[in-house]
């Protein structure tokens, strides 16, 4: 197990399975109705681990209506986040957190056990092995 | 800790009523996550994510729910476009769609926002129109925007300061009347911290979006991009400088490159370390993957809309009747200002859609094989359609009348 220091820009405490995804932008390539990624992963009640945002600002409203329509996931972590994200964590509430260290992100995969606490201390508790 | 001064912190006991206090409380709280010191006083503020298509019933009810509240804008807004032409719903250019649904509750939107005292130009261009000139903002003025291809422009082009604001926050912000000082609002954060020099000169708008892309993955920092990028004359040069500002806000997050000649600011002696060159081949190979492969249903132009210069640019391209249609969009604004070259235009075969556009309104069909100018319009469309191809606007003038 694996302990990191992040900053946390909505703190809340999460633990969830993770889904990651380099570079987002929540509009367009984020359903809010449905909680799924342009690709057809689930966010709902994941760790959404992004690596950077992009894109509209629209994506304030499609935070809100991920929570909205009850399909958010417990927690966003990010390597560097961006005020469109803090926007619509803040008015959904969702905990979000930024400084996950470039290579831990790389470590990560989907289906990891992650932790985060409002003080911003995150665990990585255990990933898939490969293949 | 935000330091508040004594009229925010009235704001917020409800001095100045209680819809207020609520907006300037989620300022200061997303002030307080970004680690912000203190707010700034904005003079404008222009609100996106108002299509019903984008936004939703989530969107909607926040939206009116600040309305019922008896929330005001505090300093002159425009809005972005919405779901269908308000000026006629039954004008969809043949390609849009607009059910019951859908108009009841874009109409709602605009009932609320208007309610609150917000100006319903209905364009992601609101720096083109009448209305806006006569604001007469100079350089330097903080602003708080949402619409990412306005911001990047509004940094850039115009010299006016606003981070990408969400759509949401830059509603709050034109009640409070302030954000939070933070990125580019911050003299420092303006300033380049590198060089990126575009070998092909001049740009077209396509090669700009393509820059713009590469830009969007190579350049991570908060502080902008200082881009040395040979650009055509006037009046072709700013549909250029608008599809870089929209395709920067599209592909990534940056809010403002500095454009020596163009951006105003001091750029001399400011030229950040040894270039980094964006190579023609790179450039010419990405816009051959970018360029239509498949027979072309129809073109778009007007993602950011057209502006009135933009049609007279458009008619002298066009020698023909177009056999591949062209759906233009535009604000009401433009197309009321432009008034000869709209019906020589339509005599050619182009169909003028006003207040919305393809990226925010709702298309009839998932199959339809569209050439644009537009890299942003590319990014949105692509998961949505069959098919997007990028050219220029000479380029797509020449294949609507010979396919």
């Amino acid at each position: 197990m694996a302990s990191y220091r992040l900053k946390p820009l909505v703190p809340g405490y999460a633990e969830g399975e993770t889904v990651k995804v380099e570079r987002l932008s929540f509009y367009g390539e984020v359903d809010p109705v449905k909680g799924e990624l342009y690709d057809g992963r689930s966010i709902a009640g994941k760790i959404l681990v992004i690596g950077r945002s992009r894109g509209s600002t629209v994506g304030s409203y499609i935070i809100y209506g991920l929570k909205y329509y009850g399909v958010e996931p417990k927690a966003i972590v990010m390597v560097k986040s961006e005020p469109i994200v803090v926007v619509g964590a803040v008015l959904a509430g969702i905990p979000l957190y930024e400084g996950l260290p470039r290579e831990v992100f790389e470590k990560i995969r989907d289906g990891c056990t992650l932790r985060v606490r409002p003080t911003g201390e995150m665990e990585l508790l255990e990933c898939p092995t490969e293949g | 800790m935000v330091l508040l001064t004594r009229e925010e912190e009235e704001i917020l006991e409800g001095k100045m009523g209680e819809a207020k206090a609520r907006a300037l409380e989620a300022i200061v709280k997303v002030a307080e996550s970004l680690g912000a010191e203190r707010l700034i006083r904005i003079e404008h503020a222009h609100i996106s994510g108002v299509s019903y298509g984008t936004i939703g019933e989530p969107g909607r009810r926040f939206i009116e729910d600040l309305y019922l509240s008896g929330a005001r804008v505090s300093v002159p807004t425009t809005v972005n476009p919405i779901g269908f032409d308000d000026a006629d719903p039954a004008n969809t250019g043949g390609i849009l769609k607009v059910d019951k649904d859908f108009l009841e509750g874009q109409q709602a939107i605009i009932r609320a926002l208007t309610g609150m005292g917000a100006n319903p130009v209905l364009t992601c261009t609101p720096y083109k129109t009448r209305s806006f000139a006569s604001l007469n903002l100079k350089p330097g003025s903080h602003v708080a925007w949402g619409e990412s291809s306005a911001v990047a422009y509004a940094n850039t082009v115009l010299g006016i300061w606003t981070n990408r604001e969400g759509g949401p926050l830059a509603l709050l912000a034109s009640i409070a009347g302030r954000t939070y000082y933070y990125g580019v609002h911050i003299p420092e954060n303006r300033i380049p911290s590198e060089t990126y020099r575009v070998e092909i000169a001049p740009v077209d708008e396509v090669d700009a979006g393509v820059v713009a892309e590469i830009l969007a993955e190579t350049h991570d920092n908060d502080r902008p991009p200082l881009v040395e990028m040979g650009l055509p004359p006037e009046p072709y040069r700013d549909i250029v400088l608008r599809e870089f500002s929209a395709a920067l806000g599209a592909a990534g997050n940056i809010s403002m490159a500095v454009i020596p000649g163009i951006t105003p600011v001091e750029t001399r002696g400011m030229r950040p370390g040894p270039a980094i060159e964006i190579e023609a081949r790179l450039i010419i190979s990405r816009r051959k993957d970018l360029a239509p492969g498949n027979p072309v249903d129809f073109i778009f132009l007007g993602c950011p809309h057209l502006a009135a210069d933009d049609l007279k640019i458009l008619d002298h391209y066009l020698n023909g009747k177009a056999r591949i249609p062209i759906i233009a969009t535009l604000s009401r604004d433009a197309y009321e200002r432009a008034g000869d070259h709209i019906r020589r235009l339509q005599a050619k075969g182009v169909r003028f859609i006003r207040s919305t556009c393809l990226i925010v309104g709702q298309l009839k069909s998932r199959d339809y094989s569209i050439a644009t100018n537009s890299y942003k319009a590319y990014f949105y469309l692509r998961r949505k359609v069959s098919s997007v191809g990028l050219l220029s606007l000479p380029a797509l003038a020449r294949l609507a009348v010979n396919p």
